[in-house]
């Protein structure tokens, strides 16, 4: 809400003290954000005291115009007269930051300039000079007009803190002055006739008041009028309109006129039907739904209630019976139609936060007063009808308030407290109290509260250590394990990163996701999907880095990924390498992370995690040159691979494991002593064709010798020269153990025979090497 | 004997040579000044001369002897200090990476660990939310003006991308009874650029505390010792009133201006002070939504965003900086 402060001051009939005034806003629940100086330059108002044409030139005018002292000014403009006041600056003094110099026509000098609302910034195009009605001849513009504007922010809930009035009563209740401006504030009584007026939709408008006019004449509005609308942020259009905008800034209450001649009586408060056409002052058509609320009359809408007028009944130049319209509608459907149709206008942000239904009839009439004097109008007609506003009570239980605050306040200091906010209080220990009409946010016992709080002061309310202690039971074992791996990934070099879960879809298309979950209501392209995967994000962090020159690079991200049947959400680990593998050293080996520094974090993550029966499957994954599954008793839980060189130049390698599926996989420790009686150890090597693949093998070992190999390992690979083509050489190193006793070498023997067979047989390879450690 | 002994001294002289490092070295002691070494051996055989010539070849072998004791440790430091000296030891030692903890990461575990010490227990809720949980729920039914506040991104039109950690607790409180006492940090969207003050995707921690008893004096003390805790014992902080659906009273903490101390500046908009964090009693609305009788029970709530406490934190005038994941940033942490 803009406030001009020249017009608080003048409700409040008092100089206001903005540094004051700041700290007053935070305590109640307000903020003064930006402060708009109003002064374009140094102008002073003058008076014409003479006007004579321009001797050779057509179309000018020579002006002696009248301050503290005379200037003599040429001008075009046409729509001043003898004696108008106009604003004037002088030669040599500045307006916008400019010199204003002194001109010569035609030997004719004009000493200074006058001033127009184009100039000023008060419209867009102006033909004329502004002329003054207010201040005398050779005051100073920023003695009469200059203002300070406020731009406040005011909670939501506070309806009331969007006029200058309200405004100016919750300050003074700041600052401990009187607010002495004085409300009139009369019953409302209703006046029938459903030959002008008719509600069909009392929940949309539950009341509503059409006050008529004959005879108005409609012109422009005076400059102080435009000038106050300019401060507070409105355009001025035409008296009538001007009128009703002033009015609703200083009470809150929207007001709507409309060309009586233009509509057909009775005007009817109705719902809107299905997909009828409306069509606003600025000629935008919207399609309307049944729960807008529309005021009509027998050919369509008129308004949109609350919300907007419609082109086809304003008030123009040649309006001569007018239709003043103040109101009451519901908030909600107010909101619903401002939020469904985008257009938010002064009114609606009023009427959907609630306004003062006490006030509807009041400001009517208030508005009627200024239309007689203004525009010179009659009154010939007041209807009202619909609900009467109420007075309201809430009552409350001073020591629930109490234990509630921390506070232990007596009847009186908490009567004394509330009659600051005009809020009545009666009773003893249950207490009643009566609420001032333009308190729409007061409704529960808890809001009474607040104002007691807001009104004492929340830092005054003391600092109080609970005497009980509490626990809540939430098992979340998923949170000791993501904290390990952070720190895990943290100590094997990898810094961690955060991307954003919102993502391209067409990157997604080309990277061969088909479903995904897609936004409804996207900001752009670039953010209208959820990931289904860690890699974008740590693309764009490699990407990122290798343009800043970073090229050596470790990083992880834990996060939340998205899948389109059923929505759900998983948490994944993503990592990304590549790069030199020391970056730091002097010693360079031209040594580079490869593929098997990437598997080996991999499977050293799983140890750490004492998950075993990890298996690595050949797998095809768009994006990458080569890839592997990671799974577990054939769950997948992730993938390992190369990312492509189209999607990235330099060599590097991303991993993603599901943190939700490993989790099942965790057991609690168990003790196992350790074993008793040395293993025996034997090394293996045998020539195999190079299709052959290193996981088979192992299992074929494991399957011959079961239980009593502990561990097979795979300690040599070879391929090349010295070699035959299409051959490698693999050696294995296999652990034998007994629990219960030393193994003896016949034994071992046995085994190993028959695994050299197995082996043989199976893969056609060739012994090569055998022997005992 | 004196032949022998001269005879000897020849053989040392040629061994002497051959002594190239530590072992050769070692071999030689053991070989000549060992416990059964030559020149022992030499002492043992002396005792058969008589006395005059015992004293002249005894002292001449206790020469020999502390000649070939004084060349050993001159070999012997020698052949130490090469050893010690072969490498440069102030050369830079072999590094390989160092992870950094992302900033954010590092405040969500600073306000985590602050109330779980305070007996807070850590609770989540899903990213996807319906529209119940994220707002109904909270008393911020269809139509209520302060929906404009959580501009939302929706999938469906029940479903949407949860704009605050509020509704981890509805979740909590439908399926647990009072004592509840929870933190949320969570993830979050808004529809909101992708510039230097907004991003779509943020992070929040959401505080709960309903239990009989629990006054706004309580909460008021709990904020003093958290911003106390996370900017220091020096922090100057405002509570002061506002508006949520879900709170009543319902309170905004500001803290002075880390960047001017409360002076004024463009961080803070000339006004000194920095909006914190939003908090308040629970609505008794929201209790009775979850089937807790509000006349039985009362609660707090605060919620904050992460972001928001760690650029006032280290200064951090660009949120975007926390999603480009440059590692000149991340490495400041």
């Amino acid at each position: 809400m803009l406030a001009s402060v020249k017009w608080l001051e003048e409700i409040l009939n008092t100089k206001l003290d903005i540094k004051a005034l700041e700290k007053v806003a935070n305590n109640l629940g307000m903020e003064i954000g930006q402060q708009y100086q109003y002064c374009p330059g140094d102008i002073v108002i003058g008076r014409i005291v003479k006007i004579s044409p321009h001797p050779t030139l057509k179309n000018l005018n020579i002006l002696d115009i009248k301050t503290t002292t005379h200037h003599q000014i040429v001008t075009s403009a046409m729509n001043i007269k003898l004696d108008d006041l106009v604003f004037v600056v002088a030669s040599g003094k500045k307006f916008k930051d400019k010199i204003v110099g002194e001109r010569d026509f035609n030997g004719v000098k004009s000493t200074g300039m006058l001033v127009s609302e184009e100039e000023m910034g008060i419209a867009e195009k102006s033909t004329g000079v502004i002329v003054v009605d207010r201040g005398n001849e050779g005051a100073h513009f920023k003695d009469v007009f200059d203002d300070l504007v406020l731009d406040i922010k005011v909670n939501t809930n506070r309806p009331d803190l969007l006029s200058i009035l309200g405004l100016a009563r919750e300050f003074s209740l700041g600052l401990g002055i009187k607010f002495s401006y004085k409300e009139k504030n009369p019953e409302q009584v209703n006046h029938n006739d459903i030959a002008v007026v008719k509600i069909k939709d009392l929940d949309g408008c539950p009341r509503y008041t059409a006050r008529i006019f004959e005879d108005v004449v409609v012109k422009e509005s005076p400059f102080s009028v435009k000038w106050r609308l300019s401060c507070m942020g409105m355009k001025g259009i035409n008296n009538v309109v001007d009128i009703t905008n002033i009015n609703m800034l200083l009470t809150g209450q929207p007001l709507h006129p409309f060309d009586l001649d233009l509509i057909k009586e009775p005007i009817i408060i109705r719902s809107a039907q299905k997909n009828e056409q409306f069509v606003t002052l600025e000629g935008t058509v919207f399609k309307l739904d049944e729960k807008d609320l529309v005021i009509a009359d027998k050919n369509g809408p008129i308004a949109l209630a609350g919300v907007i007028g419609a082109r086809c009944s304003q008030i123009t130049n040649s309006t001569r019976r007018i239709l003043l319209e103040s109101a009451f509608f519901n908030p909600r459907r107010i909101a619903h139609t401002r939020r469904r149709l985008g257009i938010q206008t002064e009114a609606s942000i009023r009427f959907e936060r609630g306004a003062d239904l006490s006030m509807v009839d009041e400001v009517s009439r208030m508005t009627g007063e200024d239309f007689k004097i203004s525009a010179g109008a009659k009154e010939v007609k007041f209807i009202s009808v619909g609900k009467k506003a109420k007075p309201k009570t809430i009552s409350f239980s001073r020591n629930r308030m109490n234990s509630i605050l921390s506070l232990n306040l007596n009847t009186d200091e908490i009567k004394n407290l509330l009659i600051k906010s005009e809020i009545k209080v009666s009773g003893k220990n249950q207490l009643k109290a009566i609420i001032p009409h333009y308190r729409y946010d007061l409704q529960i016992e808890e809001d009474i509260y607040e104002e007691v709080a807001r009104i004492y002061g929340y830092m005054n309310i003391p600092d109080v250590i609970p005497g009980r202690w509490a626990i809540t039971r939430i098992h979340d074992k998923s949170r000791a394990i993501i904290k390990f791996l952070k720190h895990y990934m943290n100590g094997m070099g990898f810094s961690e990163t955060y991307n954003l879960s919102l993502v391209s879809s067409q990157r997604l298309n080309e990277l061969g996701y088909s479903e995904f979950v897609k936004l409804k209501n996207p900001l752009n392209e670039r953010f209208n999907a959820l990931r289904p995967t860690l890699f974008l994000g740590l693309l764009d962090a490699i990407q990122y880095n290798h343009s800043k020159g970073n090229n050596s690079l470790k990083l992880f991200e834990v996060g939340n990924i998205f899948l389109s049947p059923g929505f759900t959400q998983e948490k994944r680990l993503g990592a990304v390498l590549g790069g030199e593998l020391y970056p730091n050293f002097w010693e360079k080996a031209d040594q580079n992370i490869n593929y098997f520094d990437a598997k080996g974090t991999v499977e050293m993550l799983f140890e750490a995690l004492m998950i075993k029966n990890i298996e690595f499957l050949h797998h095809q994954q768009v994006g990458f040159s080569q890839a592997v599954k990671i799974t577990s008793s054939d769950k997948e839980l992730g993938y390992l691979g190369i990312i492509a060189p189209e999607l990235c130049n330099r060599e590097f390698f991303f991993f993603e494991i599901s943190i939700d599926k490993i989790l099942t996989l965790i057991n609690e420790p168990f003790y196992n002593p350790p074993p008793k009686f040395p293993a025996n150890i034997r090394d293996i090597a045998f020539l195999f064709d190079d299709n052959i693949e290193v996981p088979a093998v192992k299992n074929l070992i494991n399957r011959v010798a079961g239980p009593i190999v502990e561990k097979v390992i795979l300690f040599d690979y070879y391929k090349g020269k010295n070699l035959p083509a299409g051959k490698k050489n693999l050696g294995f190193r296999l652990y034998f153990k007994a629990p219960d006793r030393t193994l003896t070498d016949e034994e071992v023997d046995n085994f190993v025979k028959k695994i050299i067979n197995e082996v043989i047989t199976n893969f056609g390879a060739t012994l090569r090497t055998k022997e005992n450690n | 004997m004196e032949q022998k002994i001269n005879e000897l001294k020849s053989n040392i002289n040629a061994e002497l040579d051959k002594i190239k490092d530590l072992n050769t070295l070692e071999a030689f002691r053991i070989r000549y000044l060992g416990r059964k070494g030559i020149l022992n051996e030499l002492f043992k055989e002396l005792a058969n001369f008589p006395l005059e010539e015992k004293r002249k070849l005894g002292n001449e072998i206790n020469q020999l002897k502390s000649k070939l004791n004084e060349f050993l440790n001159t070999k012997l430091s020698e052949f130490n200090q090469i050893s010690v000296f072969r490498i440069d030891p102030l050369l830079p030692g072999r590094t390989g990476y160092v992870g950094h903890r992302h900033p954010l990461s590092l405040i969500q575990d600073e306000i985590e660990s602050f109330f779980e010490n305070l007996g807070f227990v850590v609770a989540s809720g899903p990213e996807i939310e319906y529209d119940w949980y994220n707002f109904e729920a909270l008393n911020i039914p269809k139509d209520h003006p302060a929906r404009d506040n959580f501009s939302s991104l929706f999938i469906t039109d029940e479903l949407l991308l949860r704009s605050h950690t509020s509704p981890v607790q509805i979740r909590v409180m439908e399926k647990t009874k009072p004592p509840i006492k929870i933190i949320c940090p969570g993830r979050c969207y808004r529809f909101d650029p992708f510039d230097p003050s907004h991003s779509p995707v943020f992070h929040q921690v959401e505080v709960l505390y309903v239990d009989k008893g629990v006054s706004f004096g309580e909460l008021k003390w709990l904020l003093s010792e958290f911003v106390k805790q996370i900017f220091g014992p020096k922090i100057r902080y405002e509570l002061r009133p506002s508006f949520f659906p879900f709170t009543e009273p319902s309170g905004e903490l500001a803290i002075s201006c880390a960047v001017c101390q409360g002076d004024g500046c463009p961080v803070c908009g000339n006004t000194g002070w920095l909006e914190m964090l939003g908090c308040g009693m629970v609505h008794p609305q929201v209790l009775k939504n979850v089937k807790i009788s509000p006349k039985v029970y009362s609660g707090y709530a605060l919620g904050m965003g992460i972001e928001r406490v760690a650029m006032i934190k280290y200064l951090i005038d660009d949120i975007r900086v926390f999603y480009n994941n440059d590692m000149r940033f991340l490495e400041q942490f």
